[in-house]
């Protein structure tokens, strides 16, 4: 599964990681396997206003992913 | 009437955007339009050497061209109009503008202020002041959430 990042989330976790899942696997598992993957940014991917995004559609946490899909995470947006 | 929401890569140009909604109003009676620049220091007083507005590849745009379609829908207006620049600008540059034509002012004056508002918290950019020593990523403020709900 590619796990793709903006903002200050790329800026520390680079803009892209692969995650090795053999079978479908909820956002909040995968929060969860990168928090501890990566602690320098557990807090962030963690955080309710970081949000993930499939297909180009904003998702919840129990939303079901599969292992040849993408997902992006996005940190608060601002314009302006 | 018209809805133009664009992603500028370039040097976004505030009086040629203003001209062009100029143009198409002459049947109204009022244009509001803003301009955000780049700010040379942050809110704590440090110096900005630039800023970066990283976007997302079909998001971004899909989110300012939502944002005018719902500001032209809300008020009345006759012509909306939203250009955002994106990647790397020096301070004092142009980084937004968000202009409203009506047939009459408080129409024009509420959709540039609405625009603004969802800009700042909804516009899909990622956003960071790069200074001579660190970078640092701006997020909107409670303010700017505050202003954002004024709208709800």
């Amino acid at each position: 599964m590619r796990v793709q990042f903006y903002g200050k989330l790329a800026g520390c976790l680079g803009k892209e990681v692969v995650v090795e899942l053999p079978a479908a696997c909820s956002i909040a598992e995968i929060r969860e396997r990168l928090a501890t993957a990566y602690p320098d940014a557990a807090q962030a991917l963690g955080s309710r206003r970081v949000r993930a995004c499939v297909g180009d559609t904003v998702v919840p946490d129990n939303h079901l992913v599969q292992p040849n899909e993408t997902i992006e995470f996005f940190p608060p947006v601002s314009g302006g | 009437m018209s809805v133009i929401a664009r992603l500028e890569f370039e040097t976004l140009n505030p009086a040629a955007e203003l001209e062009q909604l100029l143009g198409a109003a002459q049947s109204d009676g009022a244009i509001v339009s803003f301009v955000g620049l780049a700010r040379p220091h942050t809110s704590a007083g440090e110096i900005v050497k630039r800023i970066v507005l990283e976007h997302h590849p079909r998001l971004t745009l899909k989110s300012l061209q939502d944002i005018a379609d719902e500001g032209a829908g809300r008020f009345g207006t006759t012509h909306i109009r939203v250009v955002h620049r994106c990647g790397e600008l020096a301070p004092g540059e142009p980084i937004v503008f968000a202009g409203a034509a009506a047939v009459h002012r408080r129409a024009a004056f509420q959709a540039a202020d609405y625009l603004m508002d969802r800009l700042k918290t909804e516009a899909v950019f990622w956003k960071r002041e790069d200074g001579p020593a660190d970078s640092k990523w701006i997020e909107p403020t409670e303010d700017d959430y505050a202003d954002r709900g004024r709208w709800e």
